[in-house]
């Protein structure tokens, strides 16, 4: 008898976890790394984010007293469709450190970005 | 009776009386004036061979009585001959000859008694063949004979002479062969003895008012021009005319001789010159005189006993043993003396006794070679240039060869040649060369000195007040020259200097000590090339310099100098000290023994004492304690054995202690002096050509227990400057509680360790083993290797401080076959990092790179943070954990736990990252008995987090996922939706499963590729 009602609750928590991906539809856009390069605000922080047309970039924390020359978060970047993909390699070329983000939205002076867990991000174009 | 006596002797006096005057009335009448006059001419015709005129002729008896005299008026010898001044060779106002009556009367021969001139003027020459107009005398037969001997006593008639008398005598005399001139006023002679057959027998009493003598040189130049006044001669000789005995006396009270007579000579009270010379003259030939023993000469008052030869043809030549009669002082004997023979400004004075030998040529510039034994009694010396005070009681025993001409060396053997100048008493020995010149000393010299009274004969460029006193045995070598230009590399010396209750300032040098023994070798002779050399040996000494101050015992030290002039000074040296106490400025050492050799080279135009004294030094040092200002801590030195030099310093062997560490250290440290230069700059800058000066070393450090905790607070700040430092705490805000260790700046270390135990960071380490790299304010640990907790380790961190609340740290580190929860308990940070791993029991690989500035509190600043980790282990054991629990009730877990009611797990990869304050882990394997999980999610460092489990293998093949959301402490868990079904088959996986799977191999590589 046990073992009958856990095979349920496990069929009835398959069926309901694998119908969630069935019938979840997101909306995705097309990011064009142009679109990207700049400088942008992390929401009303003082973390700034640059973007390079090399693929390079650097964020830093002015609020924390760390300049754009001192910080030690520069990455490599690239975008595809709307993933937004960084690599921190750290000061020391020793680590690589992926953050990637899906842009939900951009344009000229904004962007959002969400992560898998459902973290979002908004920035606002500085330069 | 009485009566009739003075009738008869008055009646005799008459009759005498008449009988001369009948006698004298039959003279008149048989020889009247005409007769004597025509007897004369016959006379002048037999023994004259010129023209002669005479005036009245007359007899007398009174004027030469006992004989019978004959007086001539106005004698005059006329004698031509070309180039003489004057045909006239003499004139004579008066003539009177005396003649030996009875020899007249009884053998009619003709006998001169007397002869007796007044009023004389004379005008003789002498032509350059020798001819002279006063030739007037028969000539022997041989005429070859006559043209040699003009003029022969021999010639004259027979006479025996009593009395010769001249006075008022006025004459000149030119001899053009000669090369002389002379000329005589007012003289007075007197000449009592006898010329008989030839011979003269005679005394010569002879005074002139002034007379000239002038000759000359074979050159032409003039040797004697003297002026002499006051003349008296007094002569005895006998001989004929051309070899002359007899005996000179002569006073001159005044007079020039060529010069040689000076002003204060002139002026003297008393006679310029008296002679008395027995001699031996050869008037013929060479015109030489031979004094004989007991010949005396006295010039003003300083009197001489002389013998020898002298030739008065020119060059005059001498050849006379001169010797003092009595003491002589000296003072007032120098300034008699023709020339300036002592340099400007030197006063000599003393008592001298003198035996002297001349020998030589003597005027036209030339003086004669001089040998003299000199005794020297009471004397001074005073010559401010050299000695600013006077040296007295000089006594000396001399020997001297003076060639006052300077043609050749003059020499002085110093037998013993003592002095005494304020607390100082100087005994030498030795022999002077070249004296008249560059005298060249070779000397010993014995002395009790007072180095008070020594510092003015130092060049002024060692400018050294001192006190105390020096025994000295000395020997020199040197020139006046080389003394005077300083040219010390060029004397030479030796000796020992013993010196007591020395107290010495040089610049800023002062030492005192109650004795030293100083060795001197000039030019060194163990120090090769080296100028001089002195080994100093004590029992104490009291050294400061500058900032130094030293207390040493039993100091030994060689040094040997190359150049002792200020700017220059370069010395090698080696030095033993024993039980030593020093202070460098605010630094202390103590010290049981060093042993110190190298060299040194001053240059006074730098401050920094390395840069000024350029040392070259090998060190070796034992049970040492440095107390220092730089570190806190005392250091405590067993052994420490290096060689310095300006561009590097090799240690040996350091052996100390710290605090609480023990450390061995050798290896190298380069540009210390650069280094030091560099900041010793007024603006501070370390820029040398554009490059930075870097303190370098690389050095082995070996420990049996090392305290890092506690060196990096005494060295925290080392090497930046304190104001410098503070200042950028008040621009950083930085709290004053905080004191960040601050990475010393323009430094360049290695420290290649291999420490046995060590405390770092709060944790007992054990076998550690790496370079630890300090480089202009950057630490490095580089891949340290250790063992902590019975797990090898491999750490290599970062550490820089540009700013005090902007540190920046790094760590890359490894922990190979570590048990988690002593992984968690040396690394409380990981369980932060990945709380799970706390649910976790086994043994596990943990690599975790993690990088961050920090405030200066050491707070991370998080919007820095970034990291890495990886963790792998197989085998592990789940602790309980409700979390866990819960999920394993969510998905209805029931035979996951074994039989001892663990859940175990085959194996666990797992990939995470930081990113600021998200902590992301990668979807991970988890096989637990017939389970199989995949998790991944993130979680914030304010224990926020979004994890998502599935189940992907159970007995029932469904797959189910659970969302983890919330507070991690009260998490909230929910099914989820099902994402890596096919994340680990291979054949089912997209762009996304690729992708994420290649971002986890990603990050495990750039962490395993840093384990060494």
């Amino acid at each position: 008898m046990a073992k009958s009602k856990r095979l349920l609750v496990w069929m009835a928590a398959a069926l309901l976890t694998t119908s969630c991906s069935l019938f979840e539809k997101e909306n995705h856009i097309h990011v064009d790394e142009g679109q990207l390069y700049g400088k942008w605000r992390e929401g009303t922080t003082q973390i700034y984010w640059r973007y390079v047309s090399d693929g390079t970039g650097v964020t830093w924390d002015e609020g924390e007293d760390i300049s754009e020359e001192e910080s030690n978060l520069t990455y490599n970047w690239t975008v595809n469709g709307d993933v937004l993909t960084h690599v921190f390699t750290g000061a020391q070329d020793n680590q690589a450190v992926p953050k990637v983000y899906t842009i939900t939205a951009i344009d000229a002076s904004r962007m959002e970005w969400k992560d898998d867990y459902g973290m979002t991000k908004t920035l606002s174009r500085e330069e | 009776m009485k009566k009739g006596w003075k009738i008869a002797l008055i009646s005799l006096g008459s009759l005498l009386g008449l009988v001369v005057v009948v006698a004298a009335v039959a003279l008149w009448l048989v020889f009247t004036p005409s007769q004597l006059t025509k007897i004369v001419n016959n006379l002048a015709s037999r023994y004259v061979q010129c023209e002669t005129r005479f005036g009245r002729v007359n007899l007398t008896l009174f004027k030469t009585f006992p004989d019978a005299g004959l007086t001539v008026d106005d004698v005059y010898v006329v004698n031509p001959m070309a180039g003489a001044p004057s045909d006239t060779v003499a004139r004579i106002g008066n003539l009177t000859v005396g003649v030996d009556v009875k020899r007249y009367l009884k053998e009619k021969e003709v006998v001169v008694h007397q002869v007796l001139l007044d009023d004389v003027q004379a005008s003789l020459y002498i032509d350059n063949l020798g001819n002279s107009n006063f030739d007037i005398f028969p000539h022997s037969e041989d005429d070859e004979d006559t043209v040699k001997n003009p003029f022969s006593l021999d010639s004259l008639p027979n006479m025996d002479l009593k009395k010769i008398r001249v006075s008022d005598l006025n004459a000149n005399l030119l001899n053009e062969k000669g090369r002389m001139q002379a000329v005589v006023d007012d003289l007075g002679l007197t000449i009592v003895g006898t010329l008989k057959e030839g011979r003269v027998d005679a005394d010569l009493d002879l005074k002139v008012d002034s007379g000239k003598l002038k000759t000359a040189d074979s050159t032409g130049a003039v040797a004697i021009d003297a002026l002499l006044k006051d003349m008296k001669l007094d002569l005895k000789g006998e001989g004929n005319l051309d070899r002359v005995e007899g005996k000179l006396k002569m006073n001159v009270e005044k007079g020039q001789f060529n010069g040689m007579v000076n002003e204060k000579l002139q002026a003297s009270k008393h006679d310029l010159l008296a002679l008395s010379l027995p001699f031996v003259a050869n008037l013929k030939d060479t015109m030489s005189f031979t004094l004989l023993e007991d010949s005396h000469l006295k010039l003003d008052e300083y009197a001489l006993d002389l013998n020898g030869d002298v030739t008065m043809l020119s060059p005059m030549k001498v050849d006379v043993n001169v010797s003092t009669d009595g003491q002589w002082q000296v003072a007032p004997l120098l300034e008699l003396l023709p020339m300036q023979v002592l340099p400007k400004g030197m006063e000599v004075d003393g008592k001298l006794l003198l035996d002297a030998q001349a020998c030589g040529e003597l005027g036209g510039g030339v003086l004669p070679l001089v040998t003299a034994k000199v005794g020297l009694g009471d004397g001074r010396f005073y010559f401010p240039q050299a000695l600013p005070y006077k040296v007295n009681r000089i006594g000396g025993d001399l020997e001297a060869s003076l060639d006052l001409s300077k043609k050749t060396s003059s020499t002085v053997r110093i037998k013993s040649l003592k002095a005494h100048t304020r607390n100082t008493d100087v005994n030498v020995m030795g022999k002077v060369d070249d004296l008249l010149g560059d005298m060249h000393i070779d000397a010993t010299v014995k002395g009790h000195v007072s180095l008070a009274d020594a510092e003015p004969m130092l060049p002024d460029s060692l400018p050294f007040v001192a006190q105390g006193i020096a025994d000295l045995d000395l020997k020199a070598n040197f020139r006046m020259s080389e003394l005077r230009a300083k040219a010390y590399d060029k004397m030479k010396a030796s000796g020992t200097v013993k010196l007591k209750e020395i107290d010495f300032n040089y610049d800023s040098i002062h030492a005192v000590a109650p004795d030293l023994n100083i060795a001197l070798q000039l030019p060194a002779k163990e120090h090769k090339g080296k100028m001089g050399e002195a080994h100093i040996t004590g029992s104490h000494l009291d050294f400061r310099m500058g900032g130094i101050a030293a207390n040493v015992q039993r100091p030994d030290i060689n040094v040997g100098v190359n150049d002792i002039t200020r700017e220059q000074l370069a010395a090698a040296f080696e030095v033993s000290l024993e039980r030593t106490n020093a202070a460098i400025d605010s630094t202390s050492v103590d010290l049981s023994a060093l042993s110190l050799s190298g060299s040194v080279r001053l240059d006074s135009t730098q401050t920094n004492p390395l840069k000024k004294f350029n040392p070259n030094l090998d060190v070796d040092l034992r049970q040492t304690v440095v107390r220092t200002n730089l570190v806190a801590e005392h250091l405590y030195f067993n052994n420490l054995d290096f060689h310095y030099t300006p561009e590097l310093c090799e240690i040996a062997d350091a052996d100390f202690k710290l605090g609480n560490s023990d450390l061995q250290l050798y290896g190298s440290v380069e540009n210390l002096e650069p280094w030091l230069d560099a900041r010793s700059r007024p603006n501070g800058s370390n820029l040398h050509s554009g490059n930075k000066t870097m303190l370098v070393g690389d050095l082995q450090l070996t420990s049996n227990y090392t305290d890092v905790d506690q060196i990096m607070e005494l060295i925290s700040g080392m090497g930046s400057d304190p104001d410098t430092l503070e200042q950028m705490r008040q621009e950083d805000k930085v709290d004053k509680d905080a004191n960040p260790f601050i990475v010393p700046l323009d430094v360049d270390f290695t420290l290649n360790t291999h420490i046995k135990r060590s405390l770092a960071f709060g944790n007992d380490l054990g076998d550690l083993a790496g370079a630890v790299t300090v480089k202009d304010g950057v630490a490095i640990l580089d891949q340290i290797g250790f063992v902590c907790k019975a797990a090898t380790m491999q750490l290599t961190a970062l550490y820089k401080s540009p700013r005090p609340n902007n540190l920046f740290a790094a760590i890359d580190f490894h922990l190979l076959d570590i048990q988690i929860d002593e992984l968690l308990d040396m690394i409380p940070v990981v369980d932060t990092l990945v709380p799970m791993l706390a649910a976790f029991n086994g043994n596990a690989n943990f690599h975790l790179a993690g990088e961050s500035y920090l405030f200066a509190n050491y707070k991370p600043k998080m919007s820095s943070l970034l990291g890495s980790a990886a963790i792998s282990g197989k085998d592990l054991v789940v602790m309980d954990n409700n979390s866990i629990s819960q999920i394993a009730k969510l998905m209805q877990f029931k035979s996951w736990k074994d039989k001892d009611n663990k859940i175990k797990i085959d194996s666990l990869s797992v990939e995470m990252t930081c990113f600021r304050k998200e902590i992301e882990v990668f979807p991970f394997l988890l096989n637990i008995g017939k389970y199989q999980l995949c998790a991944s999610g993130k979680h914030t460092l304010d224990n926020q987090c979004g994890y998502h489990v599935e189940l992907l293998k159970n007995p029932l093949m469904a797959k189910v996922g659970v969302d983890v959301q919330g507070s991690l402490k009260s998490p909230k868990i929910s099914l989820g939706q099902v994402r890596y079904a096919d994340l680990y088959r291979p054949e089912k996986q997209g762009v996304v499963e690729k992708q994420t799977l290649e971002l986890k191999k990603m990050i495990r590589e750039a962490l395993e590729n840093n384990v060494r």
